[in-house]
């Protein structure tokens, strides 16, 4: 009897303790591992705690199953730079050569023609 | 031969990347796509599950691959095991920079095999609070937990791409459990 209903019964008012799962013990982690069988888990303790985690497995290897979504994977090879580094087409353009244009090097032939005749022409004046 | 590499990766497949990469770096941008293929599903799996969050994940994925791409010269060795270990690194500095009060895997789009909307709805719920109990883990933890639990690997494997032993992967899936445990049993147990 209780003062809020005195017709209740107060063995049904008072909530069942709650039990704690009992922890995971080398058997149960030994399962969990992929190591054991579970039926080799006859302690009732371990069997609780292996129908606990059963649900708990149910649940991760739904997500194992995820995928990466359609969109991401074109995404991310539209948006690979040109080139990787160390490529054999970056090693050529990197590797220290000197590229001229044809203008450039024109000048530069035309004035070292030039230089040339000018020592000539000292040497063959003396 | 199907001999298996460490870390249960078959040989065959370390000489096909390697051979793949041999053409990227040759001028074939094209071929990179084939190691995107290949490697996106698992490594995005182990961002998802370490941040919690689909765009999240998105980025990271996006961002590590353009950085292997960039540095693909320097390759040695396994390239699953190399580009893991820059989505992993990823995961951790973004753990590290952001902290989130509630993630959740609201953009899952993989079909239900559920038959009621009860079924449903208690299995969004343990979705949701094994997604809140994860993100209380320390992410040494949730690297371990989720790698084993949600990306299915073996101690192994875990061994060869976090660069430790099995005996300390072992210990960290162990200590998650109980953590997990202790989170979640009140409600499920």
């Amino acid at each position: 009897m209780t003062a809020d209903n005195p017709n209740a019964d107060p063995a049904e008012k008072k909530p069942a303790p709650h039990r704690r799962t009992p922890p995971a013990t080398p058997a149960v982690q030994a399962w969990l591992d992929g190591e054991a069988e579970k039926e080799g888990l006859t302690n009732p303790d371990e069997q609780e705690t292996a129908e606990f985690w059963t649900r708990i497995n149910a649940e991760t290897e739904r997500l194992r199953r995820r995928s990466t979504p359609i969109h991401v994977q074109q995404k991310i090879l539209s948006s690979l730079p040109d080139e990787p580094a160390g490529s054999a087409s970056a090693r050529q353009s990197g590797s220290g050569s000197i590229s001229l244009k044809l203008s450039t090097a024109v000048l530069a032939g035309a004035a070292l023609l030039a230089v040339g005749v000018l020592l000539g022409a000292m040497f063959l004046g003396r | 031969m199907n001999t298996i590499a460490q870390g249960n990766l078959p040989v065959a497949q370390v000489d096909a990347d390697q051979e793949i990469i041999g053409r990227v770096l040759a001028g074939s941008k094209d071929a990179f796509g084939i190691l995107i293929a290949r490697y996106s599903d698992p490594l995005y799996r182990h961002a998802l599950g370490m941040t919690g969050s689909p765009d999240v994940a998105e980025d990271i994925l996006q961002a590590s691959f353009i950085k292997a791409y960039q540095h693909l010269s320097e390759v040695r060795g396994r390239f699953d095991a190399w580009v893991f270990r820059i989505v992993a690194n990823s995961c951790k500095d973004w753990l590290k920079n952001i902290r989130r009060t509630h993630m959740s895997y609201d953009e899952d789009d993989q079909p239900s095999a559920y038959s009621t909307p009860e079924e449903e709805m208690d299995r969004n719920e343990l979705r949701t609070d094994l997604e809140t109990a994860l993100q209380r883990l320390p992410p040494s933890l949730r690297e371990a937990f989720v790698m084993k639990h949600v990306e299915g690997r073996s101690y192994e494997e875990m061994a060869v791409l976090l660069e430790t032993t099995v005996g300390a992967l072992k210990m960290r899936v162990h200590r998650a459990r109980e953590a997990l445990q202790a989170l979640l049993e009140e409600k499920y147990a």
